[in-house]
């Protein structure tokens, strides 16, 4: 090859191949990029480690600049202390400055610490910074210096201390500076060195890139130019080899000399032939294995020899098993040099398969109905496959040019546009295509259809060559699709297909339909239920699992009549019955659902069920055999048997048994067609009752079905005979009048309440009814009778019935309704006649008695509040006729405020039917009296159940109200007693048991009552021994036997007599408290003695009241008698005194008279004498205020006791000038306490003296006599006589009508409660004229006993 | 010159036996049972000293005083517990009135007349 041709050859290579540059440019530029990229990280790793080094040394620098600041500040304080003049704080500055710089010295040296130990810099640095702390520490020392001194007042030797601080902080300032720099130095030479390294390093970068790029480039050029040559060679040689040996390894290979004798075989020659080599080396190449030759072979083969290189065909060859095969062969010449053939070289292929595939291909196109055709578009030549002309009915071979026009004329016109824009497609836009159509046959009599597609095929170029393709018959799938599609339109079951995912891929017309969707909505309608729920029959919703479509995916297995509801989102009810069936698509498994509309079936079978279940008619079906087959939850009810029963029997097994050959016949009848109606029967109830049912019934003949309805009449049938009877009751006879017949019908009721024989005739009763009728009447009843023909008019007529010639009237009541016709036009008149003749007489008894009686009867209208009255209610209410209203107001107004509103209310509830009237009310007359009114009323009502008509009665209740009032007064009164009474309450019968025990007795004694009513005496509360002595004392006093501990206790309440004592009672715990008891007798209506009340009363505190009284008066009495004794005290103390004085005086004076007997004798009897009056007085004294608590009652003789009272009394009477004058009977005695008698009667004198003292005419009298068995004892002094006003509270403790000091007050009141203990009285007798206090004292002692 | 002396009480006993005690040449007791018959008695001559009784009949000894010459000195004797008076007598004597008392009394009254 020539330079300049390979120059060409490699220029027009690139310019084919000029990608192949880019290539060889990326690689090496990917290179220069790695090559980049290398560097570039380099330089990063080298910038970051000087920025490290510069981040150190900056932070350095930072920290050396913060010393700085911080060494000013250690620095100030000692300067501005000869400002401040304030030690401490400068100091206190000072030592914060001081420790900061420390730290940040410290700081400073962890830096420099962390410099890199290889740095030289690093070792000055912290050379330097020892330095400064040198220094800082020299000037702390000078600072302290500083302080100190200043401290001490030396302010000029603390400032030349401070000129020392200033040189030694300079010295540390330029260290720091120092320091600064150096850092900045090194920093600037960390920098430098970066920028030198980095330009070294971009300078090889730089060249090592370019060397890249261009090295590629140049290689890209010119090295293939280079290297193509040796190639090309190397190529040939290698292609040759490799060539062959691919052709060996795929071909059948054989060898042969020029005469043909095989000389070389290959393993594939040996392999296919079933030959070894050793068998085909030497064997005549025709003769080793080929069968068939083509005819020229042989021609060509040795033509070779002249002309032809080589001759190819298809032989048939057989194999050494005798199994044929066919190969495509080419045998080539091989010529030396010279053009003479050397050898021959056979090169086949097996094509057995290929043969036998392009006859299946053959077989196929023809089974599968698809032939082949190829259209090269260079050569507009037009091949078809055999199948293809037998589709298209043309005969093969055909002229090519021409096969394509007759294609095209088969075309349905219709389908011609298709064919030119498939056409289209392939040539202008060199797609592929396919596309359907129809072809034409017989002259348009037979159409086929046929799917063509075609493929484009490209050359090298892209360009489109050829187009090849199929063509298939699909007549017969498209007559099936058609007929199908027809079917499925026609159909009158929804069809959808169904994939698993729920879409739906095909569905028909009626699908839509009945789904009630558009074609749009339906594939994507069965996803998530979009358009419906499906619910079972029963309303519960289909799960997705348990759909039969759902069921048929995953069993495989068809599912049938499945009757599904379709609930739609618009509310509409679609029921179905759906079949499911699975089958295998080629898109994989579906399920075909086909469905009819059941909707209306199910809706009537749903409403046939509710009528079937819900009906109150029997209902049942009944096979032929008779035997139920279905009845209604009715049937069961009425007959009472149940479901299986039933379905045992037979109809006829229920039916009376003298029904049984009505029943037979209607079935009989039935059967012929004609339903039966309304034949009643009996019907036999599982409880053996029977029933009147009336049936319908039908015969199926289709389903041999009876369907029956029956209607349960027996309570028609019992109203009727009610009715009937009724009317026999009420004596309610019915009757008609055809106006326009005349006929004239009564019911059995009306002849016997006209005394009619039923047998009369019709046509003469009229005449025997107007005969009956009492003359007096016929007017009206021929007014009547003409206003209802004439008129239309109803009517009620009152009239009277003569009978037996007149002996006998009746009263009768008749109706008359009017009935017409459509046209309004009367037809017939019909009513009753009710025999009213016993109520008339009712009426008038219940009238007269009414009258008498004082009821009154009312009725009241609630609609309109109309009230009636009759007369008696006038009486009653006491209002006159002519000023009632007539309203329901007059009622009302009369009600008494008290009454008014429960009245109100219960007339109310009367109305609305809650309960009847039956009521109390008080009403107050006009003139202001008030009533008590009973009422009763009735209500009627229309069928609505409102009231229409109220009537009523109304009597006066007057006194059993006010009587009732009483009585339940008296009983509140009496149970308010019982239960609050502090009284034990026990009632007994005659014989003792106990009838009544109330709360205090209940407390009192500690037992429940329902322990002692009824189970006990009362005995059981007593203490036995009393009532031994009660015993003992009732039989002493009566004489009587007394049977029992109980007749005791009660014997004197049974004489009627009052009997109280105080007992011991014992308590249910044994405990004993005394009760004071009273038993009286409880009498009946006829007032004997029916049983006993005993009321006790527990007296424990009475008890210890009257003890504590008894002390109290004791107390006072005693009290009195001190006041008496201190009244008396000065009198007294004077009395003593004095014949003391004369005493002491006269033995003084002894002594002068001793000379003198008669003297002497005459002094010492002085003496003597005044000893005796002193002791007297004491005696006195001492007795009286002697405490009476101990006296003990004695007889005594009056005088005896008077003399002490006036010894007593004396010094007063003698000092206020006050005679007593005591005027006694003789032989007065009494039994009395003398202590306390004697203070009574002082007191009453001393009062008398204190009344008169002031007095001119003072004297004091006190007489004593007896009168009957008593004592009587007047104390009467010269006073005018006491007011009755004061006489009253006289007695009265601590009322005085002394002047205050003078005298307590007690004394009255204690003589009285005195007197009284001895069953004596005292009191003022008016009879005097002067003041007199009387004292009664019995002469013997009554002691307390029963009365 | 002797000491007339006046001494009034209802018990005759004890003015006779005030009269034996006190009466002597120098003291001239005159006793009176009746207190209108004193003052009539004062009337005429004038005592040196008056003794009273307190309790008297129908009167009371301080009453007795104060209708008696009020230079008179007047001593109240008196056998009351509690005794309350209006008059200012010299003294108020408890009966028994011990002797020793009134002869101090009168010694003094003597002395003071001498």
């Amino acid at each position: 090859m020539s330079f300049h041709s390979n120059v060409r050859m490699q220029f027009s290579f690139w310019k084919k191949n000029w990608p192949i540059l880019y290539y060889v440019m990326a690689i090496f530029n990917v290179c220069a990029i790695g090559s980049s990229v290398y560097f570039s990280q380099k330089h990063i790793k080298d910038f970051d480690r000087a920025l490290s080094i510069q981040d150190k040394r900056a932070g350095i620098y930072a920290l050396t600049s913060e010393l700085s600041r911080i060494a000013h500040e250690v620095n100030a304080p000692g300067n501005d202390l000869f400002g401040s003049g304030n030690v401490m704080l400068e100091r206190k500055r000072y030592e914060v400055a001081a420790i900061n710089f420390a730290k940040k010295t410290n700081e400073l040296n962890s830096r420099v610490q962390a410099l890199d130990p290889s740095n030289p810099q690093r070792k000055s640095l912290l050379s330097r910074l020892g330095e400064i702390e040198r220094r800082m520490a020299s000037m702390d020392q000078v600072s302290t210096r500083i302080f100190t001194l200043y401290q001490k007042g030396d302010r000029v030797r603390a400032g030349a201390q401070m000129a020392e601080m200033d040189r030694r902080f300079a010295f540390l300032n330029e260290e720091l500076e120092a320091l600064k720099n150096q850092n900045i130095q090194e920093v600037g030479q960390v920098l430098h060195d970066y920028r030198d390294r980095l330009k070294k390093t971009r300078r090889l970068e730089y060249s090592i890139t370019l060397f890249l790029f261009f090295t590629g480039l140049v290689t890209a050029l010119f090295g293939r130019f280079l290297a193509s040559y040796v190639k090309e060679a190397m190529q040939d040689a290698l292609r040759n080899f490799q060539f062959s040996k691919a052709v060996s390894e795929v071909a059948i290979i054989a060898v042969t000399d020029k005469s043909g004798i095989i000389t070389e075989v290959n393993d594939n020659f040996c392999a296919l032939s079933g030959f070894s080599r050793s068998e085909l080396i030497g064997k005549n190449y025709l003769a080793a294995n080929s069968v068939v030759y083509p005819q020229d072979f042989f021609e060509t083969v040795w033509d070779m020899n002249q002309s032809k290189n080589s001759w190819s065909g298809e032989i048939e060859n057989r194999k050494k098993t005798g199994e044929r095969y066919f190969v495509k062969t080419v045998v080539s010449p091989i010529r030396s040099l010279d053009g003479e053939i050397e050898q021959f070289v056979s090169v086949r292929f097996d094509v057995t398969e290929q043969k036998r595939l392009e006859r299946d291909l053959l077989e196929a196109q023809k089974i599968s109905k698809v032939g082949f055709w190829r259209y090269d578009l260079i050569t507009g030549q037009l091949e078809w496959s055999s199948e293809t002309y037998r589709i298209f009915e043309i005969s093969e071979p055909q002229d090519p040019t021409q096969l394509f026009e007759q294609y095209r004329n088969r075309f349905h016109p219709d389908d011609l546009k298709m064919l030119d824009s498939a056409l289209t497609q392939v040539t202008v836009h060199q797609r592929d295509f396919e596309f359907e159509h129809r072809i034409l046959l017989d002259s348009g009599k037979r159409t086929k259809y046929v799917r063509g597609i075609g493929k484009v095929a490209r050359n090298s170029e892209g360009k489109v060559v050829s187009i090849s393709g199929t063509c298939q018959d699909l007549t017969d799938s498209r007559s099936f699709e058609i007929e199908s599609l027809s079917i499925l339109k026609t159909m009158s079951e929804g069809l959808v297909i169904q994939d698993q995912n729920g879409e739906i891929e095909k569905f028909n017309p009626e699908a839509l339909r009945i789904l009630g969707l558009t074609e749009e909505q339906l594939p994507n309608a069965f996803v998530n239920n979009t358009y419906w729920k499906a619910i079972w029959d029963d309303g519960s919703p289909v799960e997705d699992r348990s759909h039969p479509v759902a069921v048929a995916f995953r069993t495989h297995l068809p599912v049938r009549n499945v009757i599904m509801g379709l609930i739609h989102t618009d509310g509409n009810e679609r029921w179905i019955n759906l079949n499911a069936v699975p089958f295998d698509s080629t898109s994989g498994r579906r399920v075909a659902c086909t469905f009819s509309d059941v909707t209306e079936i199910v809706l009537a079978n749903r409403e046939l069920g509710c009528i079937f279940n819900y009906s109150r008619d029997l209902i049942c079906v009944i096979g032929e055999d008779g035997i139920f087959r279905k009845v209604s939850p009715s049937f069961i009810k009425a007959l009472e048997w149940d479901e299986e029963e039933l379905f045992q029997k037979s109809f006829f097994d229920v039916v009376h048994v003298n029904d049984q050959s009505r029943s037979h016949v209607e079935f009989f009848k039935i059967h012929t067609g004609r339903p039966s109606l309304n034949f009643e029967i009996r019907m036999r109830t599982k409880s053996d009752k029977y029933s009147f049912i009336s049936w319908s019934c039908v015969y199926d003949p289709v389903s041999k079905q009876v369907y029956a309805t029956g209607r349960d009449v027996t309570e028609l049938r019992k109203s009727e005979k009610e009715l009937l009877d009724a009317q026999s009751t009420a004596k309610i006879g019915s009757w008609t009048f055809d106006l326009i017949t005349g006929a004239l019908n009564w019911s059995s009721e009306h002849y016997r309440i006209f005394e009619i024989d039923e047998s009369q005739s019709p046509d003469n009763l009229y005449v025997l009814y107007r005969d009956r009728i009492h003359p007096d009447d016929l007017d009206k009843l021929d007014q009547f009778t003409k206003g209802a023909i004439e008129r239309s008019e109803d009517y009620v007529y009152n009239h009277r019935v003569y009978l037996d010639a007149g002996k006998r009237i009746k009263h009768v009541r008749g109706i008359g309704k009017v009935l017409k016709d459509e046209n309004g036009k009367p037809v017939a008149l019909s009513g009753t006649c009710q025999d009213l003749t016993d109520y008339v007489a009712l009426e008038q008894k219940n009238d007269f008695i009414l009258k008498s009686t004082g009821v009154g009867i009312w009725i009241f209208n609630p609609t309109n509040n109309e009230l009636m009255w009759d007369e008696s209610m006038y009486k009653l209410f006491e209002i006159s006729p002519s000023s009632f209203s007539g309203h329901y107001q007059a009622w009302e107004s009369s009600l008494t405020e008290e009454s008014k509103n429960q009245s109100i209310r219960e007339l109310q509830l009367a109305l609305s039917g809650e309960k009847e009237l039956n009521m109390t009310f008080e009403i107050k007359t006009p003139e202001g009296k008030r009533k008590y009114i009973g009422g009763r009323g009735v209500v009627t009502r229309n069928e609505n159940g409102e009231p229409l008509v109220m009537y009523g009665i109304n009597w006066d209740r007057t006194p059993e109200v006010t009587y009732e009032h009483e009585l339940k007064s008296a009983l509140d009164l009496n149970e308010a007693i019982r239960r609050s009474a502090r009284f034990m309450i026990i009632t007994t019968d005659l014989q003792g048991q106990i009838t009544g025990f109330n709360k205090e007795a209940e407390r009192a004694l500690g037992y429940r009552a329902d322990e002692t009513v009824g189970k006990m005496t009362p005995s059981i509360f007593h203490v036995h021994e009393e009532i031994v002595d009660c015993w003992k004392e009732v039989c002493a006093e009566s004489k009587a036997e007394i049977s029992n501990e109980f007749e005791a206790l009660v014997f004197r309440a049974k004489q009627g007599l009052y009997y109280e004592r105080d007992w011991t009672f014992v308590r249910k715990d044994g405990n004993q408290f005394p009760v004071r008891l009273n038993i009286t007798g409880l009498r009946d209506q006829n007032g004997m003695i029916s049983g006993f009340l005993g009321i006790g009363r527990d007296i424990t505190e009475d008890i210890a009241l009257q003890k504590q009284l008894a002390e109290e008066r004791a107390k006072s009495l005693h009290t009195a008698k001190l006041a008496s004794l201190g009244e008396m005290s000065a009198g007294i103390a004077h009395e003593i005194n004095n014949p003391l004085a004369i005493i002491t005086g006269g033995l003084s004076v002894l002594t002068k008279f001793r000379e003198s007997p008669e003297k002497f004798d005459a002094k010492v009897e002085m003496v003597r004498k005044s000893a005796h009056r002193i002791e007297k007085i004491v005696n006195g004294l001492k007795k009286f205020a002697r405490s009476s608590d101990k006296n003990e009652r004695a007889l005594i003789a009056f005088s005896e006791l008077l003399s002490e009272v006036l010894i007593l009394t004396e010094a007063k009477s003698k000092r206020h000038d006050t005679p007593i004058h005591a005027q006694v009977d003789d032989g007065i005695q009494l039994v009395c306490d003398v202590v306390e008698i004697e203070q009574v009667l002082v007191n009453l004198i001393n009062n008398a003296i204190d009344a008169v003292k002031e007095r001119d005419e003072r004297w004091v009298k006190l007489n004593a006599f007896t009168i009957d068995e008593s004592v009587v004892i007047q104390v009467i002094d010269s006073g005018k006589g006491i007011s009755r006003e004061i006489e009253d509270k006289l007695f009265q403790p601590f009322f005085t009508t002394k002047v205050v000091g003078e005298g307590t007050g007690l004394g009255l009141s204690i003589a009285r409660g005195i007197i009284e203990q001895h069953q004596g009285s005292i009191a003022i007798k008016h009879e005097f004229k002067n003041t007199c206090f009387e004292i009664r004292l019995p002469i013997v002692e009554r002691t307390k006993s029963a009365a | 010159m002797p000491l007339k002396v006046f001494y009034l009480d209802d018990e005759s006993d004890l003015c006779e036996i005030f009269a034996d005690i006190y009466g002597s040449d120098e003291v001239l007791v005159e006793t009176f049972q009746e207190a209108s018959k004193l003052i009539e008695r004062t009337a005429e001559s004038k005592p040196d000293l008056i003794f009273l009784d307190y309790r008297l009949q129908r009167t009371t000894g301080d009453e007795v005083a104060k209708v008696l010459d009020a230079t008179i000195p007047k001593f109240l004797v008196s056998g009351e517990i509690q005794l309350k008076t209006s008059y200012p007598f010299v003294e108020i004597i408890k009966k028994p009135a011990p002797e020793e008392k009134v002869f101090e009394i009168l010694k003094r009254y003597q002395s003071a007349l001498k």
